[in-house]
C-alpha cells in the first residue's frame, strides 16, 4: 500500500512539534574477562574496552538520525557490574576503576556509562563491602559513571542491611557534591528485581546473563502521546487508552527500526526495546502532562494513580505488537526534576512523596530525581528506599528510586542539578523517625509471590 | 500519492519534504539537485495551502552511482536554503515503519 502525504507529514509532525525520537541507544559491553587482581591493570583492560567497543557507537548513531530524520538524543554504555570485577578488592581499586570508566566514556563522546554496580539482594560479599566503601567518592569524583545496586528481588527477599548502608551511602555522596546540590545522587539508583537490559541511565547495566554485546534501544515520546490526546477531548477512557496505544505503537516501530539497523552497522547483536515514555525538562514533553490532559487539574491529585496505570499498560499493549523483543524496565518514568508539570505540582505541594510511592505501584521508577531536605536522616532515606523494595518484590516488578538529600536545603527551595537532570522543589518527609526498624537489619524473607515453582 | 510508492520498501528510497512560502521555482530547483545526483524521481506531490504555505513531498530512488545519502542531503539542504524553505531528507523506511503493520 502506497504511503499517502497525510502519513508523511504526520511522521514529520510528530519529531517537529511533538518531540519524537529515540531517548537512548545503549551499548551494553561485558566485562567479565577484564577481572583480575590488580585494580590498575584492570582497570587498563576496562578502559581500552570501552574505547575499542565503543568507538563508533557516538557517529554512526548520529549518522542514522540523520538518515531516518528522528533524533538519537543519547548514546550510551553500560558494562557488567564491576563489582565482581577485582579478586583482590580494595575500595581504591574500585575508585580507579571509576575513573578509568569515566575517561573511556568521554574518549567515546557518551555522557552516562552505567554499571558501577552491584547485586546485593541477598548478600553482601566481601568484594562488594570495598565496593560499597568507594561509592561515595567514585560518585563524587567522576561525572559520567553511573551507579546501581540492587538490595531486593521477589525470589531472595529485601536486604535490609544493604538497604541500611545505601542510606548511608547516599547522605555520604550528597555532603561530598554539596556545591552541586548532591549531583553525585543523580547518578546512584537503588533497585528492587533490578533487569539486566535496562538502556536508561542511571540503572543501566550488562547483566551476567548477557552476550559480550548487544544494543538496547530506549524509545520515548511523551510529546507525541500528550498531541493524541489533544484529538479527543471528553472521550471516555477506554479511547484514551486506545488512542494511546497507537500512538506508542508508532513510537516503537521507529525505535525498532533505528535499534535494528544501529545493531546491524555496528556489528552486535539487538537486545532489547525498552518501552518507557521518559519526559525531558522541555516544554510539552511531559509524562505529568499527559495524566493532566486525562481530566486531572494537577498530576499528585487523586486519580493520578489510576490515570498512570491506564497510561503505563496502554504504552505497553501499543508497543508490544510493534516490536520483537520487549525488554529493560520498560514502563513509564516520573522523574520529578526532568518533567515541567511533576516540578510544577510538587513545588505547589500538590504531589507529595507519598502519592509517588503509590504510583510506583503501577509504573517502573518511582521515587525517581526526588530532591528532600539536606537534613534528611539516613534512616529515614533506607526506609523510603525499603518502602520502594517492598512494592517491587510483593508485586513481582522493577521499583528504582533516585533520592537526592541536597545539603543545605529545606522544604520551599529548589535544588540545581543543571542539564539534563533539571532542577526539583525540595519535598517534605515524614519527621517521624523510621531509625528502631532500619536498625533490626537483617533480610525480610522473599514473599510468597516468589514461590511459583 | 500512487505509482511507485506501492513497490517494496528499499533503502535506497527517500522522502524529501519541503515546506515554506510558496515562490517561483522550487520544484525545478529540487528536481535538478536530484538528477545532478543521479537520483531517480519517482513520485512528486505538491500543494499550497491557505494561499501561500508550500508543501511538496518527493519520493526518489538513489542510484548505486550516484550521490551517497549524506551528500546528497547536504545539496538538498543548501538548495532549501537558497529558497528560504525548509528540507527534510529522510530514508523512506521510517514513515513505512510507523505507518504500516
Amino acid at each position: 500500500m502506497s504511503l499517502s502525504l497525510h502519513e508523511i507529514m504526520e511522521t514529520l509532525h510528530m519529531v517537529q512539534e511533538s518531540h519524537l525520537d529515540i531517548r537512548t541507544v545503549t551499548l551494553g559491553l561485558n566485562l567479565q574477562d577484564c577481572a583480575g587482581d590488580d585494580p590498575n591493570q584492570v582497570a587498563a583492560r576496562i578502559g581500552e574496552r570501552v574505547r575499542t567497543r565503543a568507538a563508533r557507537l557516538k557517529d554512526e548513531s548520529q549518522k542514522l538520525a540523520a538518515e531516518y530524520g528522528v533524533p538519537i538524543v543519547n548514546a550510551r554504555v553500560a558494562v557488567t557490574p564491576v563489582a565482581n570485577l577485582l579478586t583482590r578488592p580494595s575500595a581504591d581499586g574500585y575508585v580507579a576503576i571509576a575513573r578509568a570508566l569515566d575517561e573511556a566514556a568521554a574518549h567515546v563522546g557518551v555522557d552516562f556509562l552505567g554499571g558501577f554496580s552491584a547485586l546485593l539482594e541477598k548478600g553482601i560479599t566481601a568484594a562488594e563491602a570495598h565496593y560499597l566503601d568507594a561509592l561515595p567518592e567514585a560518585l563524587a569524583t567522576t561525572g559520567r559513571v553511573c551507579a546501581s545496586v540492587n538490595v531486593a528481588t521477589t525470589h531472595a527477599g529485601i536486604n535490609m542491611d544493604a538497604i541500611a548502608r545505601m542510606g548511608h551511602i547516599i547522605t555520604d555522596a550528597a555532603a561530598r557534591t554539596a556545591d552541586s546540590d548532591g549531583l553525585a545522587c543523580a547518578k546512584l539508583v537503588t533497585f528492587a528485581n533490578a533487569v539486566p537490559d535496562n538502556p536508561f541511565m542511571a540503572g543501566a547495566f550488562h547483566g551476567y546473563g548477557e552476550a559480550d554485546a548487544t544494543l538496547n534501544v530506549g524509545i520515548s515520546g511523551p510529546g507525541v502521546v500528550a498531541r493524541a490526546l489533544d484529538g479527543i477531548e471528553g472521550a471516555d477512557l477506554g479511547t484514551v487508552a486506545d488512542t494511546i496505544k497507537r500512538a506508542a505503537f508508532q513510537i516503537t516501530r521507529a525505535g525498532e527500526l533505528v535499534g535494528r539497523e544501529l545493531s546491524r552497522r555496528l556489528n552486535v547483536g539487538f537486545g532489547v526495546l525498552d518501552l518507557s515514555l521518559a519526559p525531558t525538562d522541555t516544554v510539552g514533553d511531559s509524562v505529568g502532562e499527559i495524566l493532566e490532559k486525562m481530566g486531572l487539574e494537577r498530576v499528585g491529585t487523586h486519580g493520578t494513580t489510576a490515570a498512570l496505570a491506564l497510561l503505563n499498560d496502554a504504552v505497553k499493549k501499543g508497543g508490544a505488537f510493534a516490536s520483537g523483543y520487549v525488554g529493560g524496565l520498560s514502563g513509564a518514568f516520573i522523574p520529578v526534576s526532568e518533567d515541567r508539570m511533576m516540578i510544577r505540582s510538587a513545588a505547589e505541594g500538590c504531589l507529595t512523596i507519598d502519592k509517588l510511592e503509590a504510583m510506583t505501584s503501577v509504573c517502573s521508577v518511582g521515587l525517581d530525581m526526588l530532591a528532600v531536605p539536606g537534613d534528611t536522616p539516613a534512616t529515614t532515606i533506607s526506609a523510603i528506599l525499603a518502602d520502594q523494595a517492598a512494592i517491587g518484590t510483593i508485586n513481582s516488578k522493577t521499583t528504582a528510586v533516585r533520592i537526592i538529600p541536597v545539603p543545605g536545603k529545606q522544604v520551599g527551595d529548589m535544588a540545581r542539578f543543571g542539564g539534563l537532570l533539571g532542577e526539583a522543589p525540595i519535598m517534605p518527609v515524614h519527621d517521624q523517625s523510621s531509625a528502631h526498624m532500619i536498625e533490626r537489619g537483617g533480610r525480610i524473607p522473599a514473599p510468597i509471590q516468589g514461590l511459583k515453582n | 500519492m500512487t505509482g511507485n510508492l506501492s513497490a517494496p520498501p528499499n533503502d535506497r528510497r527517500i522522502v524529501v519534504t519541503v515546506q515554506g512560502i510558496d515562490r517561483v521555482g522550487i520544484v525545478a530547483r529540487f528536481s535538478q539537485v536530484l538528477a545532478d545526483a543521479d537520483a531517480n524521481l519517482t513520485d512528486i506531490s505538491q500543494s499550497v495551502l491557505h494561499g501561500d504555505l508550500f508543501v511538496m513531498v518527493a519520493v526518489a530512488d538513489l542510484s548505486p552511482e550516484g550521490s551517497p545519502f549524506e551528500a546528497l542531503r547536504q545539496a538538498l539542504t543548501d538548495a532549501g536554503e537558497t529558497l528560504g524553505v525548509a528540507v527534510q531528507v529522510q530514508r523512506e523506511e521510517i514513515f513505512r515503519a510507523m505507518h504500516r503493520i
